[in-house]
């Protein structure tokens, strides 16, 4: 297993789970533990009477745990790796226990045994249809509320209450649309107060008319932008039919993981980039929070070695997991040569699709520079790219940069670039 | 092109419709088509040009080439980075959040003459700008790069403290004292000096607290300009001189006490055996400096007379050693002219305050083993080893004042000492929780962590609450045994 104490630390889902975690990195703790090619595990000695049975599938990267906690990994599963991740050695058990075999099997069945339950394609197109329905007549609502926005002007936009915004996002969820209801909820969150909110306002309003002129007019369109479109209005794609596909396979950089809550739901973002095909990915993990949690463990700061299948797009980004997977090193990848190569491609992208969401990018030899007191990024050939408002890691990477040129994983788009993590001394720092 | 679009829609189009003019002349043929087409209302055309423009607005966006934009890179180091077991070590301190082993790691670090991590930079000296005694060592560890952080960050740019020349000159009263302190430590004439020439320019509790100062090494050369002090109008002043020319055998003060001492306290035979006694009377009128001084002349006890009350404080002001002198006896002579009677018997204890005073490490050692009483001053004015066996002996009678004592070290605690702090603080788990550990990290010997779970106590009730304590101190000594491994050739 390749994780150190730091991404340990790193995978921890909160400030508890990691101090609990480190209190149980201590061999006092564990009844029994053990590791091979395959498996990480150990039983620890809880407030039962039974020991929890820890488990994490090194190959498959994936985790266990016996214990009632709904955290993932838990503090069992944090303080196992991290103890790995200390003190090697300590480990001496190379034989799994049956717990360890028949989880590892299990997971194997049913990776093989999933069979599809028959499906009735009429009801399926009937349910279909009048889907495709409420979502016109939420649309035509939409519309008319978007224009006589237009019409009557920005000017008493801000002193619109809660209620306004809500009220229209919840149509659009009554509308099966969920996709527009929080882009519309995304709109009423403008910050009034900020200078210039009538420019970002704005941009959301027009990248609602977008998807919706977009979604209205799709028989036109080709197929992978028609995909797009209509999940942006909120048709959910078949993840299990997605998983059928031929993907990407690749070393997978794992350079960043993001996470949100909203309303006991936790969003897990991870940013990927493949080291052969240069391609970025955005993996999704959703959970409620306390209640439910993925098998899936994604280590920022390493790299699945795996096949990842892209959701259908113009500009793919999304994608899935294909099981099995394994951590690697990170390995070795060549960004871009500057501003200039970013610049480019995202005009490329935007002509394919003129609503889409940030993206990482690998370039190299970036600076940060000082200029009209903002942060700004240097590439080789002095072209300049203003940091991200707001970007809270400036220290972090001034200090790793000390002046000097860093190969650096960012995300963003247009004029607005955060670095993820940056490459010193040959390692990947997460930022 | 933007600012027409926003300019538009803020107004609405209700009052303000969109133009060709208002748009770049690339999107020129198609805002003719759209404003041309009569089936749109205005607010659709309005929409589709403005959705036009921002799709030619973010395809069209490009970086900002200019070469005057520069920064100036951080110097080279001249010292090397630290061990990646070190930025370990470094890493756990700072995520277990254990500010004493982060000190702990910047001592050794710097010790070592090495540098801390780049990425653990802003870390360090945001720690310090709270910290304000780890500045010095941070500046040491975060090395240029950290120097160079600092004109970009001006809560970072500590400046290296100044020479204590200039610190005494134009320092805060603490920095000054600080400065005076060390000084006085290393050259006690020097400190004195330093003192004298700012002395006119200093206001009365300035005066007072840095004269304070001087019971540091106090020695007679200090005593002509104490007495000079004397008289002067602050009455803070005149105490912290009389206090110090009490420590000091050749002041007038000290010569008037042991005056007064060897009238009223005369050596004599009584008994058939002879047996060596003293009389005591107190031969008054006393000398008003004594009275000045600041020796009480009423007795708070009823059970001790005025007059005796006087002496034994008189005595405690005396080298002990001059009594030998006086009585033409050594040490054990000495006691057992005291022993004689119930009350010189009392005068023991001023002989042993008088040892403490002035430091008389024979007359302490003899006066500790003869006594059953704990001398708390006591333990300040012994050597370490001494300290600790000290501690050992008293610590059933006053374990709290001991793990006080203890906790105010900067040495490593001896097994036997740490055994018998763990062994009651076990059987006391609530006085003293995970909080004084991380504290006395520094303290705590590596050895003691085999040994935790012996100090269990037996009342089942506190068991659980020892076992999690103890399980926390192994974590701490852990972290602070990498420490020393990645620093081993300094630790």
């Amino acid at each position: 297993m390749l994780l150190t104490e730091e991404h340990v630390i790193g995978l921890a889902p909160d400030d508890a789970s990691r101090k609990a975690g480190a209190a149980l990195a201590s061999p006092g703790k564990w009844v029994s533990k053990g590791v091979n090619t395959d498996a990480l595990w150990g039983e620890c000695q809880g407030s039962g009477s039974k020991p929890y049975q820890t488990q994490v599938d090194i190959v498959n990267v994936a985790f266990k745990c016996s214990c009632p906690s709904r955290k993932f990994p838990c503090k069992h599963g944090i303080g196992l790796m991290l103890l790995y991740a200390r003190q090697k050695d300590t480990f001496t058990d190379h034989t799994p226990p049956a717990w360890v075999d028949e989880w590892l099997s299990k997971r194997a069945e049913k990776k093989v045994g999933k069979t599809e339950k028959p499906v009735d394609e009429n009801a399926q197109a009937k349910r279909l249809q009048a889907r495709q329905q409420k979502v016109a007549d939420g649309i035509a609502e939409l519309m008319r509320w978007i224009k006589d926005i237009v019409r009557h002007g920005l000017l008493q936009i801000p002193e619109k209450g809660d209620a306004y915004w809500e009220n229209m996002a919840r149509r659009m969820v009554d509308a099966q649309a969920p996709g527009l209801a929080g882009m519309v909820r995304a709109l009423g969150e403008t910050n009034f107060f900020s200078d210039g909110w009538q420019i970002s306002f704005l941009d959301q309003l027009l990248r609602i008319y977008l998807v919706v002129q977009g979604y209205t007019q799709s028989e036109n369109l080709e197929e992978p932008l028609q995909q797009e479109l209509r999940t942006l209005i909120g048709f959910t794609q078949n993840q299990e039919a997605l998983k059928q596909q031929t993907g990407i396979k690749d070393n997978w950089l794992v350079l960043s993981k993001q996470t949100t809550e909203e309303e006991n739901l936790i969003t897990e973002r991870y940013w990927l980039y493949g080291q052969q095909c240069k391609k970025s990915a955005l993996v999704l993990q959703f959970f409620v929070k306390n209640q439910s949690r993925p098998e899936v463990l994604i280590t920022p700061g390493i790299a699945l070695q795996g096949e990842l299948v892209f959701f259908p797009s113009p500009t793919p980004l999304r994608a899935i997991i294909k099981f099995p997977v394994s951590n690697i090193s990170l390995p070795e990848v060549t960004g871009m040569e500057g501003w200039a190569q970013v610049t480019d491609t995202e005009t490329a992208l935007y002509e394919q699709m003129p609503v889409r969401s940030e993206r990482p990018y690998i370039v190299q030899q970036l600076t940060p520079v000082q200029h009209n007191l903002q942060w700004w990024l240097k590439d080789q050939e002095e072209r300049l790219m203003p940091l991200k408002t707001g970007y809270s890691n400036i220290w972090r990477l001034l200090a790793l940069s000390g002046g000097k040129p860093l190969k650096m994983a960012l995300l963003g788009k247009e004029q607005q670039y955060e670095p993820l993590g940056a490459w010193h001394n040959g390692s990947y720092k997460l930022l | 092109m933007w600012n027409n679009i926003v300019n538009t829609v803020l107004l609405g189009t209700g009052k303000k419709q969109l133009r060709k003019d208002d748009l770049p002349p690339a999107l020129s043929a198609v805002a003719d088509t759209v404003l041309g087409d009569k089936s749109l209302d205005v607010e659709t055309q309005f929409l589709h040009l403005a959705a036009l423009a921002l799709n030619y607005r973010q395809s069209g966006v490009t970086s900002l080439q200019d070469s005057s934009v520069s920064l100036e890179a951080a110097p080279e180091e001249i010292l090397p980075y630290c061990s990646p077991a070190a930025w370990q070590a470094l890493y756990t301190a700072i995520d277990m959040g254990l500010q004493a082993l982060i000190l702990y790691w910047m001592e050794a670090c710097a010790a070592a003459q090495q540098l801390a991590p780049p990425e653990f930079i802003p870390t360090l000296l945001d720690m310090s700008i709270k910290e304000k005694q780890w500045r010095n060592l941070a500046i040491i560890v975060c090395g240029k790069r950290g120097e160079w952080l600092g004109q970009f960050n001006p809560a970072w740019a500590f400046k290296r403290s100044d020479t204590a020349a200039e610190r005494w000159q134009t320092g805060s009263l603490e920095e000054r004292k600080q400065v005076l302190s060390s000084l006085r430590q290393d050259d006690p004439a020097l400190a004195r000096e330093w003192l004298q020439q700012t002395w006119p320019l200093e206001n009365a509790a300035t005066r007072a607290e840095l004269l304070k100062i001087l019971q540091i090494n106090a020695n007679e050369e200090d005593v002509p300009w104490l007495e000079t002090l004397l008289t002067d109008k602050s009455s803070k002043v005149k105490d912290e001189a009389w206090t110090l020319l009490k420590q000091l055998p050749t002041s007038a003060i000290i010569q008037a006490y042991w005056q007064l001492l060897q009238q009223s306290i005369i050596p004599a035979k009584k008994g058939l055996l002879n047996k060596k006694s003293l009389d005591i009377s107190l031969q008054l009128p006393s000398d008003k400096r004594i009275a000045d001084s600041g020796i009480q002349l009423l007795s708070s006890s009823k059970s001790v007379s005025d007059d005796a009350f006087i002496l034994y404080q008189l005595t405690t002001y005396v080298p002990p050693v001059w009594w030998e002198g006086y009585l033409q006896t050594d040490k054990k002579g000495v006691l057992s002219y005291f022993n004689n009677t119930e009350l010189t018997q009392q005068f023991i204890q001023a002989l042993g305050l008088a040892a403490i005073r002035f430091k008389d490490q024979e007359w302490l050692q003899l006066i500790l083993k003869e006594s059953k009483d704990f001398f708390k001053d006591a333990l300040e004015a012994l050597p370490v080893h001494e300290q600790e066996a000290y501690v050992l002996r008293f610590f059933e009678k006053e374990p709290q004042f001991m793990i006080r004592f203890l906790s105010e070290r900067n040495y490593e605690w001896s097994l036997p000492v740490t055994r018998e702090l763990f062994r009651w603080i076990a059987k006391n788990p609530y006085q003293y929780n995970r909080n004084f550990f991380d504290k006395q990290v520094q303290n705590i010997p590596l050895s003691i962590g085999g040994e935790l779970e012996s100090f269990t106590p037996e009342l089942p009730a506190y068991q659980a609450t020892w076992k999690n304590t103890s399980e926390h101190i192994k974590r701490l000594l852990t972290c602070k045994a990498a420490i020393n491994k990645a620093f081993s050739n300094t630790k």
